[in-house]
């Protein structure tokens, strides 16, 4: 997973690769805390995502509740597989896919 | 309990063995140390005596030699005229170590170089010897003129090849005595000039292992034997064990005596024996030492396992309240076949499948994944699958109208579940109701895997719905409730996503298609054979690897009611 911040630190942009899953969020989840202070602008880019299990879905709709408090979440980039994965979910819904 | 026990004995046991081999190696070697450092001792005493006995030899001969060179004053005079003799004499000096130097004419007459007479020496054995012309050492000592006890040294005289008389020295037994004491290096030992008979001619400062009274060896030496050849004579002086070495000197049968306290010998033994102790100790306290670090360790190892086994034993409790909570009393009708299993994971995770009548008529299926594992997930499924099924009792007497009934009773367990969810957990959860009577089948579909339904004489196909979001995700979430009829022969086949993501070695996925396949194979005679084949294919195909989620699966018939 690859972090990149710009706008003077409000905009963070967290580019996820390869399977997010119980073994990897817990990672995502502390590089996630430690830098979301100040961010108004979350942007998850999923264009080399290939799969997400619930735990990844749990934390991208923790950082969905932390963000409605001090700015605004995006997901960019969702190709079918993971499409597929939000839909079944439902959190195509949930998430504010562009 | 009973391994700790063995291994309390095995700790006893390697304690009482060290100290077994320790001390009995301490014995052995000490013994052996003790017998090597008595012979190493007698070894060197014996030695020690051989080496004095040359060296005292080789003095007497120097002084003999002094002697002889004495003589040449009385080869040209005439010595059977005694003024003649006298005069010569008391123009030398005295030489070596003696206490005086005479001459002695054939008659045994004599004449010291001080004046005095030691008198007539015609029978004396060293008178005889040197009159035989050889260089001689008197055998016993003489009373001399002054009263001294003296021991005499005497060479020929030798005119035209015949002996005409001697000149002699006498050593008093302070000079034989100091005599000793030069060519003696035992140390702390008394060393001792013996004749023949066990009469001590001389004795070294340092006697004070036998008495001054004692004139003959044989009055302490316990055996007669104190003549011959190399001897380790052992003896009691008083309270004291003693050693005697006892070694021919070379001249007459006399002997060189060391005698030394047998302490010396045990005091060094004793010594050697205390360094061992003490190296047996410093090994005995670093084996112990070495011990506790063991059963410290062990024990702090044996405090990590009972802490492995209290988490171990923590997810078993919380495998068996999920596997607890399910219904195992399967309906035994004859217008459903219902079956269902569930396999936890070795995380437990929080999968649950649920089904029970609302009435008489409406069957009530659940089939639920919690996000996330262990003990929290569990707890999580237990609070779920009891909100769930309490709603769907109260909604039985609420009045409403069929329609819509699964989807209002998720909108409601949604709202109760988003209370007091700080974890973030969320469950996906597909909720039908059948009505027995007709076939109709109402269910939600929220976040859930799409099930598989096979139409009587079709195909399993996935009921692709447009999915709500999972219960607990976020409040007043809108759920849309989808409607089906189903036939006799048609049968609905629920599961969790532990079956399709079921990963092998090779991370490969064990997929939707595999599992359609698997259920459209037509090889199973009853739904109860056809979910224990999935679980075994399942584990086929993961082969080696341990079931990351748990499987679940429930399946439902609905048949024509006979």
């Amino acid at each position: 997973m690859n972090f990149e911040k710009t706008n003077g630190g409000s905009t963070l942009t967290v580019e996820l690769i390869g399977e997010v899953d119980s073994m990897n969020t817990p990672e995502l989840e502390e590089k996630l805390i430690k830098e979301i202070d100040g961010v108004t602008e979350l942007i998850f880019d999923l264009k080399s995502l290939e799969y997400i299990s619930s735990a990844g879905l749990r934390v991208l709709l923790t950082m969905q509740k932390t963000m409605k408090s001090q700015g605004s979440m995006v997901i960019r980039n969702t190709n079918e597989e993971v499409m597929e994965i939000f839909k079944v979910t439902g959190f195509v819904r949930l998430l504010n896919l562009v | 309990m009973k391994k700790t026990l063995k291994a309390h004995y095995l700790v006893l046991g390697s304690v009482i063995l060290t100290a077994v081999i320790l001390i009995s190696a301490f014995f052995l070697f000490s013994r052996s140390t003790s017998a090597l450092i008595q012979d190493n001792t007698s070894m060197y005493l014996t030695e020690n005596a051989r080496a004095v006995a040359a060296i005292f030899y080789t003095k007497m001969d120097d002084q003999l030699v002094m002697l002889e060179s004495q003589v040449r004053y009385f080869r040209d005079i005439d010595i059977t005229n005694y003024n003649v003799m006298k005069d010569t004499i008391l123009a030398t000096k005295g030489i070596g170590a003696f206490k005086t130097i005479g001459v002695a004419n054939s008659t045994g007459a004599t004449i010291n170089y001080n004046g005095k007479s030691s008198g007539n020496i015609m029978l004396t054995d060293y008178f005889n010897h040197a009159m035989s012309g050889q260089n001689a050492i008197s055998e016993i000592t003489y009373t001399d003129e002054d009263g001294d006890e003296v021991l005499v040294l005497a060479v020929p005289i030798i005119q035209n090849d015949i002996p005409i008389g001697l000149v002699f020295g006498t050593f008093t037994k302070d000079i034989l005595n100091s005599l000793i004491d030069t060519v003696s290096f035992a140390e702390s030992g008394s060393n001792l000039l013996v004749d023949a008979d066990g009469t001590i001619l001389a004795r070294s400062a340092d006697s004070s292992y036998i008495e001054d009274s004692v004139l003959n060896i044989n009055e302490v030496f316990n055996t007669a034997d104190v003549s011959g050849n190399d001897s380790l004579i052992y003896f009691r002086s008083g309270n004291t064990d003693m050693l005697a070495v006892m070694t021919p000197v070379g001249v007459h049968d006399w002997n060189f005596v060391t005698i030394l306290p047998q302490s010396v010998i045990s005091d060094t033994s004793s010594r050697i024996a205390m360094s061992l102790l003490k190296v047996v100790l410093s090994v005995a306290v670093s084996f112990l030492l070495l011990l506790a670090s063991i059963i410290a360790l062990f024990n702090q190892l044996r405090g990590m396992t009972a802490d492995k086994e209290r988490i171990t034993a923590e997810l078993n409790v919380a495998t068996k309240i999920q596997s607890d909570m399910m219904p195992y009393n399967f309906p035994e009708r004859d217008d459903i076949e219902l079956y269902a299993t569930m396999t936890p994971a070795k995380e437990v995770g929080g999968d649950f499948y649920d089904f029970f009548f609302i009435d008489d008529d409406s069957l009530a299926m659940i089939m639920a994944d919690v996000s996330g594992k262990g003990m929290p997930a569990a707890l999580f499924m237990v609070i779920a699958k009891s909100v769930l099924r309490n709603i769907c009792m109260v909604e039985r007497n609420s009045g409403r109208s069929s329609d819509g009934v699964t989807s209002h009773i998720l909108g409601v367990a949604n709202n109760v579940l988003c209370e007091n969810n700080r974890s973030g957990f969320f469950v996906t959860t597909w909720l039908g109701i059948l009505t027995i009577s007709t076939g109709e089948l109402r269910y939600t579909n929220a976040g859930h895997e799409y099930p598989a339904l096979r139409r009587s004489g079709g195909n399993y196909e996935l009921l692709v719905t447009d999915n709500c979001p999972p219960l607990a995700t976020m409040e007043d979430l809108q759920f849309e409730e989808e409607y089906i009829k189903l036939e006799y022969g048609d049968i609905i086949f629920l599961y969790t996503d532990g079956v399709p993501e079921a990963k092998n070695a090779e991370a490969a996925r064990f997929g939707t298609d595999r599992m359609l396949e698997i259920l459209n194979s037509g090889k199973h005679a009853n739904i109860v054979e056809m979910l224990t084949d999935m679980k075994n294919e399942i584990d086929k195909f993961t082969g080696e690897m341990d079931p990351f989620d748990d499987v679940t699966m429930m399946c439902m018939k609905y048949t024509k009611k006979s």
